[in-house]
């Protein structure tokens, strides 16, 4: 019998709020620096000032000849750029040369929103004709087939789309591919740029935007900050990474999932601690194993409160040990490409030994009474990690990753 | 060349980026690096700016710059006809 194939991460890429590449991101990370404020762009101007994340002194033309942005929107050139700077660093040259061994398999709640939403304005509110671009251009799978075309990833290849759970499922599937032997190397993660003006009126409509900041688990949240970025990793087959000597990150050691099959906006406890079980059953972990809980902590009053009840359900007398951190915090709620930041933020915890802050922290909340790591970093021995999505829909998604060793 | 052949060399020029100089009445768009999606996106253009629509089944079998200019101009002529 043949020895199961194990998936290490070997490849890192994002652009955010924080930074246009890994090392902005991370060094934004461990100082608690959160870049939320007013939007600076015309195209937002709409927003009258209201508390985004976005991706700052981005000109696509600095990434993209005219030509190619002609069929760009703005969550591929983000998938593009995020992938470019995966593979960079997992040393892989491009176009990669593994006929059908390679993949790419991404997350995203509302990609191509941008291009969407522009083509419906041309044509009701200005009786535009539509251009034949802009089907393509809006295809909800242009990221991930851009992205294939750019680099010649020729394996399997799709998006996903489960919300704020879409990156997480996302890096979930792709490791399973990895494990069953399908590709030898997967890029994944997820892109996602929401903040249009009429989809970010419809945040505002739900009454769940904070109007100052986002502070995950602290006295005085008042609801989520929107966000836009990418990122992705690249997972790879740990023989496979072995022989070529890449360096390897991290090991990407369970994945678990869960449907709350209960209510469309309201997280479920019974959903969310089914799904950290799952991953935990999945990575062969206990949950005194665990050591750093990256939350989905989104900063409205019900996640935390929920997210933390759950956290004391699952780990029992080692919740009051866990760290654990919002990240949210600093880069904002970017949807589907949160899970896969939130995921390169725990693998760079877990490489420099260092468990990253939730920023704006404030003042404990009675609802919220474990170690939220407020505001700094914490230097601590991290061994295994777990990385939670719970997704408007009531899908769920948890990641868990372990020291390379 | 006549005002129209070199109108749609300079959209063509513009789109793909390529110099005109490069561009004649016999490129294919093969030769231009042209997809047929690229192919499609000019013919809209130019369909736009002069206010006529080559046929469906035209349209994708548009190859050279030639073939462009020979479909365009035939709307205009019937376009003036009919006008």
């Amino acid at each position: 019998m043949t020895k199961p194939r194990s998936v290490v991460i070997t490849g890192l890429g994002c652009i955010s709020s924080l930074g246009h590449n890994t090392t902005h991101f991370w060094d934004a990370i461990k100082s608690g620096r959160s870049e939320i404020g007013p939007s600076k762009y015309n195209f937002r101007a709409e927003l009258n000032g209201a508390p985004i994340a976005e991706v700052h002194d981005y000109e696509p033309e600095d990434y993209f000849s005219s030509k190619s942005l002609k069929l760009l929107d703005r969550a591929t050139q983000f998938a593009l750029i995020a992938s470019k700077e995966a593979l960079q660093s997992a040393g892989l040259e491009t176009p990669l040369t593994h006929p059908g061994r390679t993949g790419i398999i991404l997350g995203s709640s509302v990609t191509s929103r941008h291009t969407n939403d522009e083509v419906l304005e041309q044509y009701y509110k200005y009786n535009k004709p539509i251009s034949p671009l802009a089907i393509p251009k809006g295809l909800y799978n242009a990221a991930v087939s851009q992205t294939s075309m750019h680099h010649g990833i020729t394996g399997p290849c799709w998006m996903v789309n489960t919300a704020c759970a879409s990156s997480n499922h996302a890096i979930g599937q792709a490791a399973e591919l990895i494990r069953s032997n399908q590709a030898d190397i997967v890029l994944t993660g997820g892109t996602d740029t929401p903040i249009t003006v009429p989809f970010f009126k419809g945040w505002q409509a739900l009454r769940i935007l904070d109007p100052v900041t986002c502070r995950p688990f602290s006295k005085g949240r008042k609801g989520l900050i929107l966000g836009e970025g990418a990122g992705v990793i690249v997972l790879e087959d740990e023989e496979h990474a072995k022989a070529r000597s890449a360096n390897i990150y991290a090991r990407l050691s369970g994945y678990g999932y869960s449907a709350d099959a209960h209510d469309l906006v309201k997280v479920s406890p019974t959903g969310a601690s089914t799904a950290i079980k799952n991953t935990l059953s999945s990575a062969g972990l206990k949950p005194e194993d665990i050591d750093y809980i990256s939350a989905h902590g989104t900063g409205t009053l019900l996640n935390d409160a929920v997210e933390t009840q759950v956290i004391k359900d699952v780990f029992r007398s080692h919740a009051k040990n866990l760290l654990i951190s919002s990240t949210k915090s600093m880069h904002g709620h970017a949807l589907g490409a949160s899970g896969a930041l939130e995921l390169i933020a725990t693998v760079l915890a877990l490489k420099e030994q260092l468990a990253p802050p939730t920023a704006n922290f404030s003042s404990p909340d009675c609802d919220c009474d474990l170690d939220y790591i407020p505001n700094e970093a914490r230097h601590s021995s991290l061994n295994a990690c777990i990385s939670n999505a719970f997704a408007f829909g009531g899908l769920n998604a948890v990641l868990a990753v372990t020291k390379y060793t | 060349m006549n005002s129209l052949e070199k109108h749609i060399i300079e959209v063509i020029a513009q789109f793909s980026e390529i110099d005109e100089s490069l561009i004649s009445l016999d490129s294919t768009f093969q030769d231009l690096s042209l997809t047929s999606l690229d192919a499609v996106t000019i013919s809209y253009e130019l369909e736009q700016e002069f206010g006529v629509q080559i046929p469906d089944d035209k349209v994708y079998t548009i190859k050279t710059v030639k073939e462009l200019f020979e479909g365009i101009q035939t709307l205009l002529e019937v376009e003036n006809i009919d006008g």
